[in-house]
């Protein structure tokens, strides 16, 4: 239980750390509408107001877009923390602290994450209103379905970028390859729905874990089928699992690295 | 610029301030969401004073010190000096410019090493940073050349010309700074905390670079610093400040001799058989069979040392100066002010006898510094 | 001046006296002006060197930012796979328009890299070096730094436009020209947001909005905005004068477009030079807020 209490602590002042930054905030909000605003009207540009692509409306490609976004600006700085402890040596002083270092930084990644995603919420929503009013066909029903896969999307961006932010353990310049990550996560579902690329494009980005980040709460979110919740979701969860053990098992092996080194 | 250095030569005051002030405007930081969005839209300040008249003159070729607790608004009065910060009001000449409007051509003529700001670059060797140093300061390539080989024998750093900055100790890395600092022969150069985080050896080195500054090319030092030693060791005078305002300006010699009225005397009995003997005297500290004990000068120890050997058998006995740190943090505190006033602005301690146990381990190996410094008093 | 030291007193005044000549006064400018050139010449050699000290991680994040470009260009492709136009625009202009942008960018950060650093510099006090120099400040601060990264971005745009014109000298020459000149704008335009922190503390929220603001609405067609948006194109966050006038004289030239394009980038530059100017009078140095708050 207090053990418990410790992280939940960790958690909380993540929260506070990233309340007290209201001018960070307001910019983040302030970017966050303008992406979406120049898309809207990117789109409108193409679609003349009317007419659709792949199933998709001026009205939903906005709203999958934010969404899609949400997850992604709803994101950690675990990874450019991690990068900065292990490289600076920082870790060595806090691995004999009475707190596993891995806890530590999730419990932070979360507490950031909250923040951001209860910010961007609202924001987003607000947005999606203004711009383009309610989302189009709207399922009620589905929506426990839409938080489930949104969660597991934000969490497997935080596995993936606690995962490449270890591996500066061994490579100095993993910022690149974080960098394409990134971006590949970016092309495989948040500017696109999967639907607008190439089949075997997007045949291929289906069994990657790109596009289980934003890509499938969004799909889910804009038009909802059952048969795809069953598909994606699961894939989901696999990989979130597959990243979290891969990120112990990277982290085992580094800081057995570190001893042998002497940090 | 010729005729003005010219000009200058018969004159012998390189700063003038009076009455310098600085208030700064600060925003006041509040925390809550609420509260710091009404701070964004309608902040309040708050003002503070951080120097408030100064009044300063330097002459040519001293070698300052100027010394205050954190805060003080040394570095603040620096910064005028120096022209990158404008008095709120007070006026000043620094080489006969006035820093506030003639920042360029001033920075022309001074040279700074501020703290662990760096101006070499770190990645690549000291000699590339000069290049382009001499390129900022507008220096003749020949006559760059011809400097940087001056100052290359100069400071011994000859074998550190080619090796990135990176890979340089601190000490070395603090000895191409000093090197950057006065390429373009500064006439004046402020220093601030030369010496911090730097061991024994490098410290010694980097306060026998400046002594040479100050001797081969006439350059006057204004220095500040926390390490006394550097005071003690380098400066002729010494000028304390605290709450923004001069509390204390003296030569460093009057300095320590207005406080060399008192000693110090550590004494170790092995036992004590005579304890009213001990009564009445003044002992700052006693722990058991040792005692610290503050005795005025003359008389004073004759009495206190008869007194200490009737009271008992001594097995130790160390009679000793105040330490210049306890002078200076008795200033800073307001508690040693009166003692040393009354004693400021005579020369007649620089010229008091020299009992060679009046210069404790401390002092050993600086003689030459104090005696190159004796020219630069006499206000 | 209300100083006893009389003698240098006067010779001050003297001093700024000289400057009222006029003939004096200009060649006097002209050679700070070529001063200034060789600084920017030198810091853009020195940092290239410090760059080159860490050749594969100079290689890489160039690299990594050209291909961060490249995917810009996939979501194009894809998008012309489904419409042949949007707003008049078809995939060469938008590759144009992605040449211009990155090449233009490319060149402020390489040449003038601390523009995103500005504001932290100020709020650190990190200002005192540049001020204890006799050179520009403004000029200075900006150019005493490279970012690594911009190089992906300058040699993009210019493989871009060579895939698009093939190799036309002339359209060559213009794009260069264009590339250095939006290039300044922009740094003009973000210099005032970073020259906010002198006027309202640390601006660099709104610094990074203002290049992603610039950065974003220059990166897509014009003509998909409306009327409202276009107006702050061509005036408060002038991506108009930044990439698409440079744009449209690139596919059809006229002498008068090309120097009014360069007469309006020259207000814009002087109005931040002098927005800097003036905040830097206000400067509080960095150490009072760190040690005191």
């Amino acid at each position: 239980m207090r053990k418990l209490r410790k992280y939940l602590l960790v958690v909380k002042t993540g929260i506070n750390s990233n309340l007290i930054y209201t001018a960070d905030f307001l910019a983040g909000a302030l970017f966050f509408a303008l992406v979406i605003f120049i898309f809207m009207q990117l789109w409108e540009a193409i679609f003349f107001n009317d007419g659709s692509m792949e199933g998709y409306t001026v009205n939903r490609l906005v709203w999958y877009y934010i969404a899609a976004e949400m997850v992604i600006l709803s994101k950690s700085d675990v990874f450019r923390s991690m990068n900065e402890e292990i490289k600076s040596g920082n870790i060595a002083y806090k691995l004999n602290k009475p707190y596993s270092f891995v806890l530590y930084q999730f419990s932070e990644g979360m507490g950031q994450i909250a923040v951001r995603l209860m910010t961007n919420l609202p924001v987003g929503l607000l947005l999606g209103f203004l711009y383009v009013g309610k989302l189009e066909g709207l399922n009620i029903s589905a929506l426990p379905a839409v938080v489930i896969s949104t969660m597991l999307g934000i969490l497997l961006n935080f596995f993936m970028d606690a995962f490449i932010g270890m591996t500066s353990f061994w490579t100095e310049d993993n910022s690149a390859l974080y960098w394409i990550v990134q971006k590949l996560s970016f092309m495989l579902g948040l500017f696109l729905p999967l639907e607008f690329l190439p089949k075997i494009i997007r045949e291929i980005a289906l069994y990657l874990p790109f596009s289980y980040i934003a890509y499938a709460p969004a799909r889910l979110l804009t038009s909802f089928s059952m048969e795809e919740f069953l598909s994606m979701v699961p894939i989901q969860i696999l990989y979130t699992v597959l990243f979290a053990a891969l990120s112990a098992l990277i982290y085992s092996r580094g800081v057995r690295k570190l001893n042998v080194n002497g940090g | 610029m010729t005729t003005l250095r010219d000009g200058e030569a018969g004159n012998n005051t390189v700063i003038v301030a009076r009455d310098l002030r600085k208030v700064f405007r600060t925003k006041i930081k509040k925390e809550g969401f609420t509260q710091s969005v009404k701070s964004l839209v309608k902040p309040e300040y708050r003002e503070i004073e951080a120097v408030h008249g100064i009044s300063l003159e330097v002459p040519r070729g001293e070698l300052i010190a100027f010394l205050g607790p954190n805060g003080a608004g040394k570095s603040t009065t620096i910064k005028m000096l120096t022209g990158i910060l404008n008095a709120t009001s007070g006026s000043m000449l620094v080489l006969g410019l006035d820093p506030g409007k003639q920042r360029k051509s001033l920075s022309f003529r001074i040279g700074s090493v501020f703290g662990q700001k760096s101006q070499l670059w770190f990645h690549l060797p000291p000699m590339d940073s000069f290049r382009l140093l001499g390129a900022i300061y507008e220096m003749d390539s020949k006559l760059l050349d011809k400097r940087i080989d001056e100052i290359v024998e100069l400071f011994e750093i000859g074998e550190l010309m080619d090796i990135p900055v990176r890979k340089l100790s601190l000490g070395q890395r603090m000895r191409c700074e000093f090197a950057a600092s006065i390429l373009h022969k500064p006439e004046i150069i402020f220093l601030d905390e030369p010496t911090i985080g730097l061991d024994v050896l490098v410290k010694q080195k980097i306060r026998e670079l400046i002594t040479r500054l100050n001797k081969e090319e006439k350059t006057t030092i204004f220095l500040t610093s926390h390490d006394i030693g550097d005071v003690e060791h380098l400066c002729s005078r010494a000028v304390i400040i605290n709450h923004g305002k001069i509390v204390m300006d003296s030569s460093v010699k009057a300095l320590k001799y207005g406080y060399l009225k008192k000693k110090v005397i550590d004494v170790k009995f092995a036992a004590i058989s005579n304890h009213t003997m001990l009564e009445g005297l003044n002992i700052l500290k006693r722990k058991g069979l040792s005692m610290k004990l503050e005795v005025d000068e003359g008389d004073g120890i004759q009495e206190v040392m008869l007194r200490l050997m009737q009271a008992g058998s001594i097995v130790d006995v160390t009679i000793s100066d105040i330490p210049m740190e306890k002078i200076i943090g008795d200033i800073y505190t307001d508690k040693g002010l009166e003692g040393i006033n009354s004693n400021t602005h005579t020369d007649s301690y620089a010229g008091t006898d020299m009992d060679t146990d009046r210069y404790t381990d401390t002092d050993t190996g600086t003689g030459s510094t104090t005696a190159g410094n004796s020219g630069g008093e006499g206000e | 001046m209300l100083m006893g030291d009389k003698k240098s007193g006067i010779q001050a005044k003297e001093k700024t006296g000289t400057r009222k000549d006029g003939d004096k006064g200009g060649r006097r400018l002209a050679l700070s002006f070529l001063q200034h050139l060789r600084l920017i010449c030198l810091y853009f050699k020195y940092n290239l060197l410090s760059a080159m000290e860490y050749r594969v991680s100079f290689i890489l994040q160039a690299l990594g930012m050209a291909l961060n470009n490249a995917f810009f260009l996939f979501f194009w492709w894809v998008i012309f796979q489904k419409v042949s136009s949007i707003g008049g625009y078809g995939f060469k202009d938008v590759m144009v328009i992605w040449a211009l942008s990155s090449s233009t960018y490319g060149f402020l950060h390489i040449l003038f890299g601390n523009v995103r650093e500005l504001p932290r510099i100020i709020m650190n006090g990190e200002l005192d070096t540049y001020l204890l120099q006799p050179k520009n400040v403004y000029v200075n601060v900006y150019c005493s730094r490279m970012i690594v990264s911009a190089w992906g971005d300058l040699v993009y745009g210019f493989v871009l436009i060579l895939l698009v014109y093939g190799f036309a000298p002339l359209k060559l020459l213009l794009f260069i020209l264009f590339t250095a000149a939006g290039g300044l704008l922009a740094g003009a335009i973000m210099s005032v947001a970073d020259t906010l922190t002198f006027y309202i503390g640390n601006s660099s929220g709104i610094s990074r909005l203002v290049t992603e603001f610039l950065i974003n609405f220059s990166i897509y067609p014009d003509s998909i905005y409306r009327q409202s948006v276009k107006v702050i194109m061509y005036t408060l966050l002038p991506t108009g004068f930044i990439v698409f006038l440079p744009f449209r004289l690139l596919s059809a030239f006229n002498w008068y477009g090309l120097l009014g394009l360069l007469a309006i980038d020259a207000v814009y530059i002087g109005i931040s030079y002098l927005f800097f100017k003036r905040g830097l009078e206000r400067y509080e140095s960095g150490n009072l807020i760190t040690t005191k708050l």
